[in-house]
């Protein structure tokens, strides 16, 4: 290899370093507030309502695999009790079988889209089974997504009985 | 400078700047806690009274609040709960927090003791928090909070 061969060589891997550089820092930049979009965005919601389906598929069929990939390490549920669980105690409630979803239905969503960060809010009419009692009331829940590694995963979790209004 | 050195100054901002890392789950440091609570103490006083400039800036534009009744709030309804004197914190105690962040998200949960009067009622039953927060335009901004009773009937 000549002088202008090993310099163009050299000047090459510069290039491709300089841009892997670029894709680099492109890729772990973090979310800013440049990124928040108040606006829903049809393609985010698809994408939550499908990861929240395959919830709820998931949890009825106890497939723990999946459970495990849908919600983040950090998951903070609070139920309708009040009662705070982490990922390990409410993956541990649905493969005891303490926590059942005997039917799904939810409606009436709001979406808040912030770049990686989603607000899920909405109302659950499910029938869900808690150590044994059955709960039918109507609930609002909030859930917050976050996209990780490219995956929407549930980090929090909330539900709130809907009150009688006649109290 | 070659090839090698710019991946290695790479791997070292990466390491050196783990708030870059993309959504990763981990606990904020004391300084994020710290002005997570500081803007938490801010909105307690401001909701103590009614201070509507303070609490239109904590609350985001499309925060989501979802009461101890379960009732679905919007920003406007919220301020307009306060500023009518509708809603009133008559002490304010909440503690026994956790935080998670993900990026410029930050996750804090709590129990609140605080006892509050909506629409002429007294509530003093204890109930368990989410507030979410995120940092818009350099400021941490109320996003979404859920509050729920705690051990109530079901």
């Amino acid at each position: 290899m000549n002088l202008q061969n090993s310099e163009h060589t050299y000047m090459k891997k510069q290039r491709v370093a300089v841009l892997m550089a670029i894709m680099a820092l492109g890729a772990i930049r973090p979310a800013s507030a440049q990124d928040a979009k108040h606006q829903p965005d049809a393609e985010i919601q698809k994408a939550i309502l499908a990861v929240d389906n395959e919830r709820y598929e998931a949890m009825q069929k106890k497939d723990m695999a999946t459970l495990d990939r849908l919600h983040g390490d950090g998951l903070v549920f609070i139920n309708t009790k009040g009662r705070m669980l982490n990922k390990a105690e409410y993956m541990e409630e649905i493969r005891s079988g303490n926590l059942k979803f005997l039917s799904v239905e939810t409606d009436d969503y709001t979406f808040c889209i912030y770049g990686d960060t989603v607000i899920m809010s909405g109302r659950a009419k499910s029938v869900v089974e808690y150590h044994g009692v059955v709960n039918k009331r109507p609930r609002r829940f909030t859930s917050v997504f976050i996209k990780m590694q490219g995956q929407w995963r549930l980090v929090a979790h909330q539900a709130t009985l809907i009150a009688d209004e006649t109290n | 400078m070659s090839a090698g050195y710019i991946l290695r100054m790479i791997g070292l901002i990466a390491l050196v700047c783990p708030g870059m890392a993309k959504a990763q789950t981990d606990v904020p440091s004391p300084a994020i806690q710290q002005e997570v609570l500081k803007t938490e103490a801010a909105r307690d006083e401001a909701m103590q009274k009614a201070d509507m400039a303070v609490l239109n800036r904590i609350y985001a534009d499309n925060v989501v609040i979802v009461n101890t009744r379960g009732v679905h709030l919007t920003k406007a309804q919220r301020l307009a709960d306060f500023q009518s004197g509708d809603l009133k914190f008559l002490s304010f105690d909440q503690g026994d927090y956790s935080f998670h962040s993900y990026g410029d998200t930050v996750i804090l949960n709590g129990r609140a003791n605080s006892a509050v009067q909506f629409h002429g009622k007294i509530n003093r039953v204890p109930r368990k928090f989410t507030l979410t927060y995120i940092k818009l335009n350099g400021e941490w901004q109320l996003v979404a909070q859920s509050e729920t009773l705690i051990d109530q009937p079901q």
